[in-house]
């Protein structure tokens, strides 16, 4: 699996999971485009991430769309966002469980490799809360 | 951490705890340099940038945030001080803009929706109350927490003898070990003057979970956040990390010449005498630098024991380059003056007498000498003797 230039010698960690399974992404296209699936590390590329340098490299979901739902609630510049969902495959990457400190196993860091285009599997999802 | 913009009003940020993550920090709580929280989060974005909402709360308010009893909107739109910074994050790397608005003009859709908290257990504040490193570098000097358990039980009281017993040797030591890593040093006569006031430690708080003391060092560390206190501070932990290794502990003790071995001994007797186990932490205001070590009575006793049986720990061997002044062949004495003017002055052993006998007055000699180092027992004063045992001409 072939990862792109910038990512730090051991990430991702050794260990870390094949990418599988239903998550979510909040995503700002309708449908998704390339720009939804960058890493923070790619947008602030003069940043010192420090001992989270990895995890600059990958990108965030969600395992329940609740989660995503509530973070649209809580910090109101990911409102505009719509929630989507994909279905992950080992060929997407690898993905760890990464949790936050008040909402446990949800949240997930996904790295991406070079050679895969994420926003072809993602699809825009209707949740009540959005009416 | 390239997480949070710098170089803002708000000064040197850095994460204390996140609360919401997606791809970055969202909701979060920082500090700056000066120890002022905020509550953070992601307000808006467009096009061309991010804004921003950076809130200051006292400590008391952050316990209420973080514990849930204030909503995230209040958060915000009921600031204590009724201000409210906005930070622009431009996408293009452009330098952060900010400013400080009243929190009654932050449009409402900026805000956390009403009725969202934090509920986090909030017992105490750890993160800013026992961050010693980041206490060292605020305030440019070196610091030791010395924790002792004087009965294996949790107390916060302490007998003032075995007290003053434990700061006083731990005081003794330190500026043994910064004797010792001066220039030319040698173990005649007290401690320099200018030696003992660079070592100086004072208490700076006592503190509860068993016996606590925290002390700082009097001498302020330069811009590069060294010192001749935090050089000996290193020393003084790598030879309580060594424990009871003999070899190690040799090692060690002869570099660090006698003063140091015998106030060595009564600091670990200080220990060992009333406590069942201490736990020295220290942070320093270099990165990279601090350590902290966990001494066990048991393991101060053994090292006691090894030290002693050292038949001569204080005996090292080297070569000094100079000019003979003299040999005695009937007294088997010798003297030779050092390049740098030291003399050295002692008896000739067996196996280099025969050399010794030959060699040439005002020559220049490469001169193998053993030194031996004594504690006079009541005035502490350290006396060097001189043995040679190998004698070259200089080719």
């Amino acid at each position: 699996m072939q990862w792109p230039d910038y990512f730090p010698d051991d990430c991702p960690p050794q260990g870390v999971q094949p990418a599988t399974g239903d998550v979510y992404r909040l995503v700002k296209q309708n449908p998704p485009e390339s720009k939804d699936f960058i890493p923070l590390r790619e947008k602030k590329t003069s940043a010192d991430f420090g001992e989270k340098e990895c995890q600059a490299c990958g990108l965030s979901v969600f395992r329940n769309v609740e989660d995503a739902i509530r973070v649209k609630s809580r910090a109101r510049g990911m409102e505009k966002r719509l929630v989507s969902k994909g279905t992950l495959s080992p060929h997407l990457g690898r993905i760890q469980n990464t949790p936050s400190k008040m909402f446990g196993k949800s949240h997930h860091t996904w790295w991406l490799p070079t050679e895969v285009q994420p926003w072809s599997i993602f699809r825009v999802v209707q949740i009540p809360q959005e009416g | 951490m390239g997480y949070l913009p710098q170089l803002t009003h708000l000064g040197k940020l850095e994460l204390i705890e996140v609360y919401e993550f997606y791809d970055q920090p969202i909701l979060f709580s920082c500090r700056n340099a000066s120890d002022a929280i905020f509550i953070g989060v992601f307000a808006d974005e467009d096009d061309n940038f991010e804004t921003w909402l950076y809130v200051g709360v006292s400590p008391h308010r952050f316990k209420q945030i973080r514990s849930g009893v204030i909503d995230l909107h209040d958060v915000f739109s009921q600031a204590e001080d009724g201000i409210v910074n906005q930070i622009k994050v431009f996408h293009d790397e452009h330098m952060p803009l900010s400013m400080a608005i009243p929190a009654s003009e932050i449009p409402n859709d900026m805000l956390p929706l009403p009725g969202e908290f934090i509920n986090l257990e909030t017992p105490t504040l750890p993160e800013l109350d026992e961050d010693l490193e980041r206490k060292s570098r605020q305030i440019r000097q070196e610091i030791i927490s010395v924790t002792l358990n004087f009965d294996g039980e949790h107390k916060t009281e302490a007998p003032a003898n075995a007290l003053s017993k434990v700061l006083g040797s731990l005081q003794d030591t330190i500026d043994a070990v910064g004797e010792s890593r001066t220039e030319g040093f040698n173990v005649r006569g007290p401690i320099a003057q200018n030696i003992i006031s660079d070592m100086q430690m004072s208490v700076t708080g006592i503190g509860a979970g068993s016996f606590k003391l925290e002390l700082a060092s009097a001498q302020l560390t330069d811009a590069f956040g060294e010192s001749e206190c935090g050089d000996a501070l290193q020393e003084l932990v790598n030879l309580l990390k060594i424990g009871s290794n003999p070899n190690e502990l040799r090692e060690h003790l002869i570099r660090l010449k006698s003063r140091v071995a015998h106030r060595y001994v009564s600091l670990l007797e200080s220990f060992s005498d009333v406590v069942t186990e201490a736990k020295i932490v220290w942070a320093s205001p270099k990165a990279g630098r601090g350590d902290s070590v966990y001494l066990p009575a048991t393991v101060a006793r053994e090292t006691i024991d090894i030290i002693e049986q050292f038949k001569d720990p204080l005996e090292s061997e080297y070569e000094v380059e100079g000019t003979l002044i003299g040999v005695f062949t009937d007294t088997k004495t010798f003297g030779i003056k050092a390049q740098d003017g030291t003399p050295y002055k002692g008896k000739i052993l067996d196996e280099a007498f025969n050399t010794a006998s030959r060699a040439t007055i005002s020559e220049r000699y490469i001169a193998t000498i053993r030194e031996v180092t004594s504690i006079q027992p009541v005035t502490e004063e350290a006396k060097a003797e001189y043995y040679l045992i190998g004698l070259q001409p200089v080719q």
